[in-house]
């Protein structure tokens, strides 16, 4: 099969795997014990009062109309209001994505920064101080968790050293000014997030690099008398990137995912918070919003990581 | 008085709280840092307020929503009349007067000249008329809580709203026009529809709505308020925090000027920092226990001697300085400080309680010991104070298995009366500024949030009192009710818990309300 007809039956698959998705978070939360009606009125409601909220966002009807009535709705580009907020899903969707790929990009960048570097240096002096101290890294890395580090992070870098706002992501009004007044709210939030990511990616190259560096094409390079950096840089880098590429495609669909703490410790608007926030709540309209573009960015992620492997890779054929 | 301001000492903050919180999941203790006054902003005519929570919306006085968008919502908006927190009485505001001509009619005459934003017009009696058309026609929950009296209404020219009851109702005031007397404009409201509405509301206070971006809400002054010189700001930033300890560190580093709800246990430290005010204000609310009369008869909780020994088994002190860190007041009735018919908080139960007083109690009662099931919800403080709570009842036999469930679930249960669940903790904030909201709701029997308790001399003092429009008489018969419901423990109250708000100390005329949905910015202002 050519790279074109895989990547047809991947995109077919894609309402089928969106259907299945939508359809168990849409199970799953209305089994949950709670009303959202009753949670948005309060104790002081009417039955008429619940009943005109209900009929207004057709949670009067069987459960299996009140789906197909939001995948039509979808269908028509409508995610209908969030009952709490009374506000089209569509918007908050899109102020919160647009938080939550900035945050996710800084992230990102703040990973590739630390471990190419990292992996690069753990594999060229395997078995030495480096590594080691290269590879405790990074299992403190995987070891934090994400909110601990968060609060280390604005303990040192924002009460203590004064370098960095707490909060500051999403908001139009960051006093300061300029870019840095921009930038700078994303640099702890960023760091803490893609910790963990470095300590994987480290490890990831590290161990690719390895295998690399084993090769024999790598052995006649360094007898055709090349530099090592020029080996290392153009013939053992660019194999062991391979995989680790493919890795950074599918992290940035998973980031989105994994913001929920840190959103919440930085006060950051982004899709996390809002999905934790409708689901206490039962706000089924985002939920199922939310959950249906979070899918959606892990599908269309994991299709590019599937696309990079050809191109990366020539002998891969799907 | 509702308010108890606490304008703290001189002493330096340290960093302990911090390194305290660090070990907490959630970031609690995070950083009471050497206070730095946001300099920068001195002069300016601009706030940047810390709100607790997370995305606010529905941001229109007919549509329900919560304690966050009403805090929007009360400086978009004006009602028509206004509690003053001092004095504990309800004041004209947009209704520059009321007259009660019979029991039954109560003819409200509307402020003239007061304009809506954005060019809408003048606020009219037609437009309280149409308010109180949108609630009926919507079936909002006003209906229930604010209207239920509402016989008619019409207007009698330009600037008289007349109202008719299905019975006298004396908390008119407050309820009626008071918590159900946010208006909105006709034109506006017509022209957007309720959706719209709620997402570009039209209000006729202090500020005018300029944008919702996630959890970023943005107020600019209102050109053309009916006050002069108000509101101070030029614009009010308000940017939600979901972590109380992070919401206060922004504060301290001059990310914020203004905060609410910072962690208990932070605040006499950040009380203490010359560079902040704080207030600490009794709130108009109470944690309580709730037991199921409705259900369960053979449980030993149906014997009022049996409640009357666990309200004596509750040391409330120690409720207040272990779970609010000193921020609450011990009471054991229904009606907080600043409402009508206040007498004090402890009326009967010692604040320490009295263990060997509810010891003979059971006795008394015949029950040696037994075990109940009490559910609460998912807030942190209140499963830690039902943890307290169960130590305490030990103490007399009874062992309270804990039942925490999420909120959703929670509410489902109690408010629907449900036969499954045995008793709970709770807390509640009052939303309507009249004793009928505290006290009718819950104690009367066919109140709608009633536990099954049912007394029928309650009931008629309750509906003497509501029957009732001169204040004194009113608050004799809730002494009464008070009374007999001390006697009878349907709820066992143990404290109102207070809302503290922190802001620079370059702020002035900020006037803090006990009610968790109300931040008046409109005199607050920068020193010169």
């Amino acid at each position: 099969m050519n790279t074109l007809a895989y990547l047809a039956r991947r995109i077919v698959q894609i309402p089928v795997v969106l259907i299945v998705t939508t359809l168990t978070i849409f199970i799953v939360v209305r089994a949950t014990p709670g009303d959202p009606v009753e949670l948005m009125l309060g104790m002081q409601t009417s039955p008429d009062a619940v009943q005109a909220v209900r009929e207004k966002f057709h949670l009067d009807k069987p459960l299996y109309q009140q789906y197909l009535i939001w995948l039509g709705d979808v269908i028509r580009g409508d995610l209908g209001s969030s009952i709490r907020l009374n506000r089209p899903v569509s918007q908050m969707l899109g102020e919160r994505l647009i938080v939550s790929l900035q945050l996710a990009t800084a992230a990102m960048l703040f990973a590739l920064l630390i471990s190419i570097p990292l992996g690069i240096v753990a594999a060229i002096w395997r078995n030495t101080w480096v590594d080691y101290g290269a590879t405790g890294y990074m299992v403190l890395g995987f070891s934090i968790p994400n909110f601990a580090l968060a609060l280390i992070l604005i303990y040192v870098f924002a009460v203590e050293l004064d370098w960095f706002p707490i909060s500051g992501i999403g908001s139009s009004t960051s006093r300061g000014g300029g870019v840095w007044a921009f930038v700078s709210p994303f640099i702890l939030p960023a760091v803490a997030l893609g910790t963990v990511q470095t300590a994987y990616f480290g490890r990831l190259l590290r161990s690719s690099m390895i295998d690399v560096l084993g090769q024999d094409y790598i052995r006649t390079a360094h007898a055709k008398g090349l530099k090592p950096a020029v080996v290392i840089a153009v013939h053992a880098l660019k194999n062991a990137m391979i995989p680790f590429v493919t890795m950074v495609a599918i992290h940035f669909g998973y980031m989105i995912g994994i913001q929920i703490t840190i959103e919440y410790i930085f006060a950051i608007p982004g899709m996390g918070l809002a999905v934790l926030t409708a689901v206490v709540n039962r706000d089924f309209p985002v939920v199922q919003g939310f959950t249906l573009v979070i899918a959606i960015f892990f599908l269309v992620t994991n299709i590019i990581a599937d696309v990079l492997y050809t191109f990366l890779d020539p002998r891969i054929r799907y | 008085m509702a308010t108890n301001e606490s304008k703290l000492s001189t002493a330096r903050v340290s960093r302990r709280a911090f390194n305290k919180g660090v070990a907490s999941a959630t970031g609690a203790g995070l950083a009471l840092g050497s206070g730095i006054a946001p300099a920068f902003a001195q002069g300016k005519r601009e706030l940047i307020y810390g709100m607790w929570g997370g995305a606010v919306g529905n941001l229109s006085p007919v549509i329900r929503h919560d304690n966050q968008a009403g805090i929007l919502i009360y400086n978009i908006f004006d009602g028509l009349v206004r509690p003053n927190y001092a004095k504990g009485t309800i004041e004209p505001w947009m209704a520059e007067g009321w007259t009660n001509p019979d029991p039954l009619t109560w003819r409200v005459k509307i402020r003239e000249g007061v304009k809506w934003q954005k060019g809408y017009g003048e606020l009219t009696a037609a437009d309280v008329a149409y308010t109180f058309q949108v609630h009926f026609d919507t079936k909002s929950w006003q209906v229930n809580t604010s209207y239920p009296q509402v016989e008619s209404f019409k207007t009698d020219g330009k600037y008289v709203f007349e109202v008719k009851l299905k019975q006298p109702f004396g908390a008119f005031p407050g309820i009626t026009i008071g918590y159900g007397g946010m208006i909105i404009p006709e034109s506006a409201h017509r022209e957007m529809g309720n959706d719209t509405f709620s997402l570009n509301p039209v209000g006729n206070g202090p500020y005018m709505l300029e944008s919702v971006i996630g959890s970023e809400v943005i107020l600019a002054k209102n050109p053309d308020y009916w006050r002069p010189g108000l509101p101070h700001m030029d614009r009010v930033v308000v940017r939600s925090f979901p972590d109380a300890s992070v919401r206060l560190q922004s504060l301290l580093k001059g990310e914020v000027d203004f905060l609410t709800h910072p962690d208990n246990k932070d605040v006499p430290e950040v009380a203490a920092n010359p560079d902040f005010v704080t207030h600490s204000t009794p709130g108009w609310n109470w944690d309580y226990q709730h037991f199921n009369l409705s259900a369960n008869q053979d449980m030993a909780y149906h014997d009022k001697l049996v409640r009357q020994a666990i309200s004596y088994a509750i040391d409330r002190e120690a409720i207040k300085n272990e779970i609010y860190h000193g921020q609450a007041t011990e009471t054991d009735n229904s009606i907080p400080p600043g409402f009508l018919g206040h007498r004090e908080s402890l009326l009967k139960y010692p604040k320490n309680g009295d263990l060997a007083k509810a010891k003979e109690l059971m006795a008394q009662a015949g029950v040696a010991g037994y075990e109940v099931e009490v559910m609460c919800s998912d807030k942190d403080w209140l499963r830690r104070e039902l943890e307290l709570v169960a130590a305490m009842v030990s103490q007399i036999g009874i062992n309270y298995k804990i039942r925490n469930l999420d909120i959703g679930t929670f509410n489902n249960l109690w408010i629907n009366n449900h036969e499954d669940f045995q008793q709970m903790l709770e807390d509640i904030t009052i939303v309507a500024p009249d004793p009928h909201a505290t006290v009718f709701w819950f104690l009367h029997s066919e109140g709608s949030v009633s536990s099954g308790y049912s007394n029928s001399e309650v009931d008629e003092l309750l509906e003497n009192a509501m029957a009732t429009s001169d204040p004194a008489t009113r608050a004799g018969y809730y002494h009464k009710v008070v009374d007999q419901t001390l006697e009878d423990c349907s709820l066992i109250y143990h404290v109102n818990a207070n809302f503290t708000r922190v802001h620079s100390k370059g702020l002035e005329g900020f006037e803090p309300a006990p009610q968790e949905y109300i931040e008046r910015m409109d005199e607050i202002r920068w020193k010169a």
